[in-house]
């Protein structure tokens, strides 16, 4: 460390700078591999405080630099963009804050001033002054005028009042000798006593000189340190702010920008202003096709969608079958009056039915008692009006057109220019029949913007199109189908927010209208939900990719508790629903099966999701959530409210591992890699080693390849990049078109050193099949590669864009090729 | 204003990233089911998609690794790893090229190439790659200088650096605490808070503790033979998360008869720490030489050796005390014993205990009786110095606790 002696000399140095107005900031931008450093050369920060602007002009005076003024070199604090800098520190403060003014404490701001770097052992390498400008000149390109956050002082007040700790016992009487002990010490007082700040480097004369600053509790902050340290740790080292920044996640990363596009209210006038409405069934009197090919030949509506005649004011439909056709009512009954009216069993209901089994194992739901009890009146008052609330009915509607087109084209077209873009021939929604199998076709060719689009032009033709949205509708098998894949696929595109808008008028999947005992006409005697159950749970799933992994735990766990009911039922020798239909042995066989699985698979989307929320890097949790997972999983498994979501997430992994056991291997080879994540390697090791005993349930080969990958994220956990390669390269010898194995080799050989062997295995592969390799999380670690390895990344990434234009459909991420 | 400042094209490219672990890339599982209109569209997709687990394609977790996305946050103690590759960038052979890359910190400048030996040609489109590793000894501000010198064909010497940036921010927050028992054992409480933003497996946490003492770690439950951790299953620390550690330190045999070693402030040892984060990123703190007071005795140490817990009213029992000589000169000691309103002494108060040699202790049996019931002080204890006419006083030096015989009887 410095003596005070040299940093006042520094200083004065510094001044003189000022002085002659030298002022050079050098900023030094590094592509995206080191964020934007900023290095600045002038001791004019040294004591300043507060915001300091780069001058437009500063660039000027790189010529003017000296040696003297690479002797000192000042570093600003804003580590990667000023914008954040502040934002965290002025949160910060705010915090601190709040401390002082709860404690009614106030913490002395130790004045200390910005590390300050002094490299007198660097001048020898000093050759000329112009050596030290080419600093600059090197990347003059990418220099770009930004101001620099300086807030040193702020800075270094927080580190004086940050960790201020409340503990509420008073535990002191066993140690009275305590050499830092205050005046409250003994004194069982009652109060939080906020202790003195922590610093790492504290030295023990800040506790004897301003003790009575603070209130001590008995703990002493300690200082760490670096096991091999030695020599330094004696002085007191200016610790600088610890401006803490989230790392964003890899999913932040790869993140869309979704486009909103206005409300459908806004063009559209409300349908009523009453919230009561009739319904009728439309459709009730012609027999309409459940064929999935119904809606096939055309988007125009005329055959397979019917016409969306809803009646409001008079109950006379055109297309209706006036006897069952609903009046609004100006003066609508209380619902329980209506439910008095309609109270009547189902079994007569039930038992006239003869669903076809398949229909009946797949669609079963359990409706809440509200939807039910409609579901009950519209089966048994064929001949009276129902009234249903507005709010109870499902209104969606496409909330946007079109979403955009093909961005890799778009790429093309600023980077190769036009003749190249031309050749980009990529189906849209227009090149495809305009019928399920075009919409299969699209899917399959990876063109899932078109797809969603043409979901959207099928779904207009059934009347709920571009502005629908909370205009009364009706539904069937083919429409609900045609949502869930235009909202899977909005998904898949990471479209969230728009999955998320336009999932919203379906409500919690529970209203009476999405049952098929609501259009008893269209689908005589068919019962259950017409909502598929993917599409349940991709309701579910949602809520965590938008931040919200409590509603998702919420949503499946309704999901299993119905799950978990109708194989109750189906074991109690009832139907999926708990009516008494009589149920073949081998039907209730299959049913049990079919439910099982389908548990097991709400269970897999609850243990993602605990996986996700430790991914988001959620820094509390709440009791609340803590609640709420526990009475996620006191069905199948115990433990403590205590416990936190990696062990929740394990847990939940074990529990699918019931439901599917021919995928045990993989999921305990899952559960390993969770535990290699947080670092704990034994517990991932042990888990390894049980891998090896289940692998029995695969095939020679795949259980080989599986052990031989767990092996070499051993190595990797252990720090041995050279044995990871070892393994990940033998693999390969056994499945040379490995995909994973081949990349994960290359990675490894990056950590090695071996930059040009890593980018010509993973070149290797990309070309070998590009139809399978093209894939973004290898094109992103060959573009990361790429700009590691020379300045004309630019060229390559552009040969990698053409590449993926022969091969990928819209639905490609471009975030990955970094052409930003 | 570049005026007089011609630029200067480099033939040479510096190119640097850190190199944290790679991380595991998720994917995003879309399922349907054979009767939904995509047919096995969906999970075929899935299967095809490399990212996802062979057999296993709903689990998001997959084996993919993708390299640093960002520089991260870098703690104390961690390891800082980086890549360093300079690139020919031009169509001419470049001669005795030069790589340096040191780390300025606010105390020193670590170099940290692994040859300094210069590299004869540089063939374009070649590379010259290093892989630096340094582990982080301080706090804050750290700058990597990378300097790089060659010779272009005409015999031009060139030379160039960059710059590169980092804070190192402290992972962990360490409190402690003391507790000085009767028994000249000591208890340390440790708290230790996780201040990244990341959980952190903690792989040990252990006290090594000064010359002076044993220690125990009290860190373990035994249940039916097994040890198991008191933080449960949960073997990593939530960020923000406090877990607190307790260990017991007994003053080794050699120490604790000198009882005049230990006295004023004593080392006790020190924490440390090794934690594992993404990947097993590794990083190894150890807390400065933990100190504490020693309780001061004064001169004269009585201390308690036995006493019953529950006695019967007005009923003698015994005690034995132990007198420890902690000064610097040998006294010669009267005992005396002054009933209090509830204890009373037996035998003669006033006697000789004779010399007593510094550093050196005598056991003292004692015999008393309690004519009050209910937990009582035993007080009155005073032993005076003759040689300085000094009096200690010894007031409450254990409590006990005095029932009816008639009740114990019952019980």
């Amino acid at each position: 460390m410095e003596s005070n002696g040299s940093n006042a000399k520094d200083a004065k140095s510094a001044s003189d700078e000022e002085d002659s107005g030298d002022r050079v900031q050098q900023k030094t931008r590094e592509d995206i591999l080191f964020h934007e450093e900023t290095i600045d050369l002038g001791g004019d920060e040294f004591e300043s405080e507060g915001n300091e602007t780069i001058s437009e002009d500063s660039n000027n005076f790189i010529d003017k630099l000296n040696e003297q003024m690479m002797e000192s070199v000042i570093i600003s604090d804003s580590p990667n963009n000023s914008e954040d800098d502040t934002g965290e520190l002025g949160c910060l403060q705010e915090i601190v804050e709040q401390m002082e003014a709860k404690d009614n404490q106030k913490t002395a701001a130790e004045v200390s001033k910005e590390a300050f770097l002094s490299n007198e052992s660097e001048t020898e390498h000093e050759e000329t002054p112009k050596d030290i400008s080419e600093i600059g000149t090197d990347d003059q390109a990418s220099l770009k005028e930004e101001s620099i956050q300086e807030a040193v002082k702020e800075e270094l007040k927080l580190i004086n009042s940050i960790p201020v700790e409340r503990r509420p016992n008073n535990i002191d009487e066993s140690k009275p000798e305590d050499p830092i002990s205050l005046p409250s010490t003994g004194k069982p007082t009652p109060e939080a006593e906020p202790i003195p700040v922590c610093t790492i480097f504290s030295q023990a004369n800040n506790v004897n000189t301003q003790p009575q600053l603070f209130l001590h509790d008995g703990f002493e902050p300690q200082m760490v340190k670096s096991p091999s340290f030695s020599s330094i740790i004696e002085t007191p080292v200016k610790s600088n702010p610890q401006v803490v920044q989230p790392s964003p996640s890899l999913s932040k990363f790869f993140g869309d920008t979704v486009n909103t596009n206005t409300l459908a209210s806004d063009f559209f006038d409300s349908f009523t202003t009453s919230s009561f409405i009739s319904v009728s069934n439309p459709n009730a009197s012609s027999s309409v096709p459940e064929q999935m090919s119904s809606i096939s030949s055309t988007g125009d509506s005329s055959h397979a969608s019917p016409d969306p005649t809803f009646s409001v004011g008079n109950g006379r439909t055109e297309a209706g079958g006036p006897p069952n056709s609903l009046e609004i009512s100006q003066s609508p009954k209380p619902f329980s009056q209506i439910q008095a009216v309609f109270a009547g069993s189902d079994d007569a209901f039930a038992t006239a039915l003869n669903m076809s089994e398949l229909d009946r194992r797949n669609d079963a739901w359990l409706p809440s008692e509200e939807t039910r009890n409609v579901l009950i009146s519209v089966a048994t008052q064929q001949y009276s009006t129902v009234f249903i609330d507005k709010d109870n009915l499902t209104m969606p509607g496409l909330k946007f057109d079109n979403i955009q087109g093909d961005a890799v084209k778009d790429l093309m077209l600023r980077f190769l220019g036009e003749q190249a873009a031309v050749k980009r021939q990529v189906l849209n929604a227009n090149s495809v029949e305009q019928s399920f199998v075009g919409l299969k076709q699209l899917i399959s060719s990876k063109n899932w913007r078109a797809a969603v689009d043409l979901c959207g032009r099928l779904l207009t033709a059934h009347g709920q199109g571009y502005g629908k949205s909370g205009l009364p509708t009706n539904h069937t098998t083919d429409s609900l189908q045609l949502w869930f894949v235009r909202l899977a696929l909005l998904v898949k595109l990471s479209l969230f927010q728009n999955a998320e808008m336009e999932f919203e008028p379906f409500g919690n999947l529970d209203q009476p209208d999405l049952y098929y005992e609501y259009y008893p006409h269209v689908y005589p005697g068919r019962k259950g939900s017409m909502v598929p159950f993917s599409m349940r749970i991709l309701h579910a799933e949602l809520p965590q990719y938008l931040g919200n992994p409590q509603e998702s735990l919420d949503r499946l766990h309704g999901m299993k508790i119905v799950c978990t009911k109708i194989l109750e039922n189906l074991e109690q020798g009832l139907a999926e629903d708990g009516s008494m239909t009589n149920i073949a042995q081998e039907n209730r066989q299959a049913s049990v099966q079919l439910w099982r699985s389908r548990l097991g698979r709400v269970m897999y989307s609850m243990a993602n999701c605990l996986l996700m929320m430790k991914m988001e890097k959620s820094t509390e949790l709440p009791s609340q959530t803590a609640a709420t997972l526990e009475a996620c999983f006191t069905f199948d498994c115990e433990f403590s409210l205590a416990l936190s979501d990696y062990v929740l997430a394990v847990d939940a992994y074990h529990t699918v591992i019931k439901y599917y056991p021919q995928q045990e291997p993989q999921l305990l080879s899952g559960i390993g890699r969770i535990f290699l994540q947080i670092g704990d390697i034994k517990t991932a090791e042990k888990y390894f080693q049980d891998v090896e005993k289940a692998t029995h349930k695969l095939d020679g080969l795949q259980s080989q390849i599986m052990v031989l990958m767990n092996r070499a994220f051993l190595h990797l956990g252990q720090n041995n990049f050279a044995e990871a390669h070892r393994f990940f390269t033998e693999i390969l010898r056994i499945d040379s078109s490995n995909a994973v194995a081949n990349n994960n080799a290359a990675v490894c050989l990056l950590y090695l050193g071996k930059l040009k062997d890593s980018l010509r295995q993973l070149e290797g592969m990309v070309q070998q099949d590009p139809k399978h390799y093209l894939h973004e999380s290898v094109l992103f670690n060959l573009t990361t590669m790429y700009e590691l390895e020379s300045s004309r990344s630019m060229q390559k990434k552009q040969a990698l864009l053409e590449a993926v234009a022969l091969k990928e459909g819209d639905s490609f991420n471009t975030q990955c090729l970094k052409l930003g | 204003m570049d005026v007089n400042q011609p630029k200067q094209e480099h033939l040479l490219a510096l190119k640097v990233m850190r190199l944290t672990k790679p991380t595991l890339f998720t994917n995003i599982p879309v399922t349907c089911e054979e009767r939904d209109l995509p047919g096995n569209l969906f999970n075929q997709l899935m299967k095809d998609d490399p990212s996802t687990v062979n057999g296993a394609e709903t689990l998001m977790l997959g084996e993919m690794l993708t390299l640093p996305q960002n520089f991260g946050n870098i703690f104390l103690g961690e390891t800082f790893s980086s890549y360093i590759s300079v690139h020919n960038d031009s169509n001419q052979i470049v001669k005795d090229i030069l790589v340096k890359a040191d780390l300025q910190t606010s105390s020193q400048r670590l170099n940290l190439s692994a040859s300094s030996a210069a590299v004869a040609e540089l063939k374009p489109d070649c590379c010259i790659d290093d892989v630096i590793h340094h582990e982080v000894k301080e706090i804050g501000t750290h700058i990597l200088v990378c300097a790089v010198s060659y010779t272009t064909q005409m015999g031009e010497k060139m030379y160039f650096r960059k710059f590169f940036k980092f804070q190192v921010l402290k992972p962990l927050d360490v409190k402690t605490k003391f507790y000085n028992a009767e028994t000249d054992e000591v208890f340390l409480e440790a708290q230790i808070q996780n201040i990244t933003t990341s959980p952190m497996f903690m792989e040990k946490v252990s006290l090594e503790p000064s010359i002076m003492y044993n220690v125990a770690e009290l860190n373990t439950v035994d249940t039916a033979g097994e040890r198991a951790s008191t933080f449960g299953s949960r073997t990593h620390l939530q960020p923000m998360d406090t877990r607190q550690y307790l260990y017991c330190l007994k003053p080794k045999q050699e120490f604790a008869e000198k009882a005049g070693v230990i006295k004023g402030v004593t080392v006790i040892g020190k924490l440390d720490i090794v934690w594992k984060t993404n990947l097993g990123e590794r990083g190894r703190l150890q807390t400065s030489q933990l100190q504490r007071m020693a309780p001061g005795y004064g001169d004269v140490r009585l201390s308690l050796e036995t006493i019953p817990d529950t006695v019967n009213l007005e009923e003698p029992f015994d005690i034995t005390c132990k007198i420890t000589n902690c000064s610097e000169r040998t006294m010669d000691l009267v005992l005396e014993m002054c009933n209090t309103n509830s204890i009373h002494w037996c035998g003669v108060s006033g006697r000789q205990l004779g010399k007593l040699h510094p550093s050196s202790s005598l056991h003292l049996a004692l015999t008393l009786l309690s004519s009050v019931q209910g937990l009582q002080s035993v007080s009155g204890l005073r032993l005076t110095d003759t040689f300085l006419k000094r009096t200690y006083e010894y007031d409450d030096i254990a409590q006990v606790c005095v029932i009816s015989s008639e009740v114990k009887k019952e019980s």
